[in-house]
């Protein structure tokens, strides 16, 4: 099994991009073989950035849409279909910048859609401006004196906004992100995997990364309890922990709004002469 | 009396519009055409507001916009509106002196509630008009079932008062319509998308295109759809966009200020070639305007909104009874020609209510130039008329890959030039393909004496009261319901047969009619135009129409 395509890969030497690539390859792939995902039921959405060339490099179903738009685009989908595995990629400047409004909800509604967050803390495509995950201080092409905006935290963003899998990845270690990805793709309701994906041109963050990085899977945490998965979000320092901040299983929002239809393999037309009996 | 209009005033809060669709049931139910007229301002205490219900003997399309009896239940109400009112109107304010009647009072010994103070007109109303109040009772009993009770306590209390006190009476005999639905523009629209196949309605709420949500999330269950209210027009417009891509008929809904949002994911829909229909139930702007009245000043905007070149279609339902048809065909056309629709209705359609007689049985099976399965699937396919065959996630050996980076016919991004140009060529050609597909359509009405030298041309909402100004004057009416692609040889062919054009349209530009004559390259020799936000009274309009023909 090969999903990928013949498209010549075109991110920098070195991009973080790659690891989410080939991590998101290999999960799709064995699970296609192992008969747990359909080919022809996943669906790829790519937000806007150097990221959003990712659908062209996989052979399959994609729409690449605007910037920021992502998880209502997956959610209408979901609507129609909830057979579809829809898999949205995001960069940080997509969700928490342009869209943040759609992200929260998406992640409130707990719609059946899984978010891999290229989140590299920088507009690369853009050549190198700050973005709302950018630290204070940096020095990008907007904000050449120091960016003057304290950055928000999307872990505890969206574990606060009941999210109900919240994950961290790092584009340096692919493994994990494998697992991160599996575990968010069968994660029935919304699952986020935030990955820390250095820039190489505009913000290599690699070092400063792996000296830090630790998987909470390796510690005693339980990701079942919200307040200790808010505590956990806020941990950032000489120790980042990667890995399933929170988890929770409730009822999916498509299932709340539509019923027991799948408007894909039902498309019947309903009589509407009670309705306009009753309006006579 | 073959024709009554009845206004019912109060704030906010005391059951205008509820009451005034209550009476026009009555009348409904005794065998007369209604369209009813809410005048509301956007509050949900206080303020002036009314309801006219124009009871017919013959069909009507637009309220009268004069009063044969006028229920107020404040003075100021009745007093701002006098305008609405000769000497031959009956007034019955909150009082008991002369034909008012003591609402207030009946409403305390009642034990009722001032929302319920309609239900002492409509009592008041039956003994005017020589309804048994059996009549009354029932159609109580049918709109507030276990509610009835009270309300028709109320009616009784308003009748008997009207009796002791001797009011005058205006009979109006049982008549002989049968029952028709009465609807509103709205509640057609979503009905008519409904029979087309819609499946997903998306939507923020916004006057006056929230009864559409509204009515659509009530009937959900029943309509098997699902009526979604999201956290903005943005989302609205976007979801439909993923629900049409995965194979599910979607339309999102909106007024002036959502469409400007939504800007961008119409864009989206015209690059990507998704079937997207939207309605804009427009309203008085610029910016939040004028929110409950109507204007038709979003002509513009629909016709260019979105960045970049795409084909798009826009439809304009004339009357209440137009926006079934017109929808359901805007949902066939969004599927079969893969891009945006737009159905252009505005307050006076969306939120008067109307019965209608029209065919809701009539079929509109959604065509769709599906992939055939021989080779492999690309998603923009070049073919002759630039549409190209369409397939979803989940059907096997297919990937679809829609993208809105300028692509390749497998949907994959190119920017290279050969191919910016093949794909901007080929919707260029789409939009030739609905150009002369539409030359079979039903794109314009024509209605009144057709050897009439002089041509009244317009869409939308005017065209309800234009239908009875025609009546009495030597004129034709051409509605135009297509405005994008707009009619050109059917418009001139009327125009090639008239002497003078007067155009009519509802906003302060005149937008319709510098489209017409950019179109047809002839001049148009008066333009009617009014933008207070209240919509076209047909004696208005006849007496301006009159003048321009001087």
């Amino acid at each position: 099994m090969n999903i990928g395509t013949d498209k010549k890969i075109q991110w920098c030497p070195g991009c973080g991009n790659y690891a989410i690539y080939s991590a998101f390859k290999n999960v799709v792939e064995r699970n296609i073989e192992s008969g747990k995902l359909i080919k022809e039921n996943i669906v790829l959405i790519s937000g806007i950035g150097c990221h959003g060339y990712i659908t062209n490099y996989y052979d399959l179903n994609s729409f690449h849409p605007i910037h920021g738009r992502v998880p209502p685009l997956a959610t209408g989908m979901k609507i129609a279909n909830d057979l579809l595995t829809v898999i949205g990629f995001a960069g940080d400047g997509d969700v928490y910048a342009e869209g943040m409004n759609h992200i929260i909800q998406a992640a409130r509604r707990n719609t059946d859609i899984t978010m891999i967050v290229h989140d590299n803390s920088v507009y690369g495509l853009t050549t190198g401006q700050f973005t709302p995950t950018s630290p204070k201080g940096f020095k990008g092409r907007s904000t050449p004196f120091g960016n003057p905006e304290r950055p928000l935290n999307p872990i505890t963003l969206m574990i606060v906004s009941r999210g109900t899998f919240v994950a961290r990845g790092f584009a340096g270690d692919v493994k994990h992100l494998e697992y991160l990805f599996e575990r968010a793709i069968f994660h029935k309701g919304f699952s986020i995997v935030d990955v820390i994906q250095p820039c190489v041109t505009f913000n290599n963050t690699y070092d400063f990364f792996r000296k830090r990085v630790y998987r909470l899977e390796d510690t005693e945490y339980d990701p079942h309890n919200f307040e200790k998965a808010v505590e956990k979000s806020l941990e950032w320092g000489d120790k980042i922990p990667i890995g399933v901040f929170y988890e929770e299983d409730t009822e999916t929002y498509e299932k709340l709004v539509r019923g027991y239809e799948n408007f894909f393999y039902n498309r019947d037309i309903p009589d509407i002469t009670e309705i306009l009996t009753e309006k006579s | 009396m073959d024709e009554l209009s009845v206004f019912l005033g109060g704030q906010a809060g005391e059951g205008v519009k509820r009451g005034a669709f209550v009476i026009g049931k009555l009348f409904n139910r005794y065998g007369y055409h209604i369209f009813i007229m809410d005048d509301y301002v956007s509050t949900i205490r206080g303020g002036q507001d009314y309801s006219e219900i124009r009871i017919s003997k013959k069909e009507v399309f637009s309220q009268k916009g004069v009063a044969d009896i006028f229920f107020s239940f404040h003075r100021d109400i009745f007093e701002r509106y006098s305008n609405k009112t000769n000497s031959n109107s009956v007034a019955i304010l909150d009082g008991e002196s002369g034909t008012n009647v003591p609402f207030d009072k009946l409403i305390k010994e009642n034990a009722g509630a001032s929302v319920m103070k309609p239900s002492i007109a409509m009592g008041v109303l039956s003994y005017i008009c020589e309804i048994p109040f059996e009549v009354v009772q029932k159609t109580l009993e049918s709109e507030f079932r276990d509610k009835a009770e009270i309300n028709v306590k109320l009616a009784k209390a308003g009748f008997d008062y009207a009796s002791k006190k001797n009011f005058p009476r205006i009979r109006m005999e049982r008549w002989v319509k049968p029952q028709f639905p009465m609807v509103s523009g709205n509640e057609l629209t979503a009905l008519g998308a409904v029979r087309a196949g819609m499946k997903v309605y998306t939507a923020y709420p916004i006057t006056p295109a929230s009864t559409l949500l509204h009515f659509l999330a009530k009937e959900s269950k029943r309509l098997h759809i699902a009526a979604i209210h999201t956290e903005d027009e943005i989302s609205a417009a976007v979801m439909a966009i993923g629900a049409a891509y995965a194979g599910a008929p979607a339309m999102c809904g909106t007024s002036g200020p959502g469409i400007d949002l939504m800007g961008e994911a119409i864009s989206l829909a015209g690059g990507t070639e998704i079937p997207l229909v939207v309605v804009d139930a427009q309203r008085a702007g610029p910016t939040t305007g004028v929110p409950t009245y109507t204007e038709q000043s979003d002509l513009n905007l629909v016709l260019n909104v979105g960045h970049g070149e795409f084909p798009r279609i826009v439809l304009a339902p004339g009357t209440i009874d137009e926006s079934f048809d017109v929808t359901a065909r805007a949902m066939q056309y969004a599927w079969w020609y893969q891009t945006p629709v737009f159905v252009l209705s505005d307050k006076q359609i969306a939120e008067s209510t109307k019965t209608v007689n029209i065919q809701f049985g009539k079929k509109y099976p959604l065509p769709i130039k599906y992939f055939d399965g021989s080779g492999k699937y690309a998603r923009y396919r070049i073919t002759d008329d630039g549409i190209s065959p369409l397939a979803f996630p989940s059907m096997k050996d297919v990937v679809n890959h829609t993208n809105s980076t300028e692509h390749t016919e497998e949907g994959y991004s190119s920017s290279l030039p050969e191919n910016v140009i093949k794909m901007k060529e080929k919707r260029l050609k789409k939009a030739e393909t609905i150009k002369n597909d539409f030359l079979a359509e039903h794109t314009i009405n024509v209605f009144g004496d057709p050897d009439a030298k002089d041509v009244v041309i317009t869409f939308g909402s005017p065209t309800g009261a234009l239908l009875e100004v025609i009546e009495d004057l030597p004129v034709k009416l051409l509605q135009v319901i297509a405005i994008e692609p707009f009619p050109i040889s059917k418009v001139k062919n009327v125009f090639d047969h008239s002497e003078r054009i007067i155009s009519v349209e509802q906003n302060s530009t005149g937008q319709f009619a510098s489209l017409v004559e950019c179109k047809t390259e002839r001049r148009i020799d008066k333009k009617i135009l009014k933008y207070d936000g209240r919509p076209f009274d047909p004696f208005e309009l006849k007496e301006r129409i009159k003048e321009a023909l001087v």
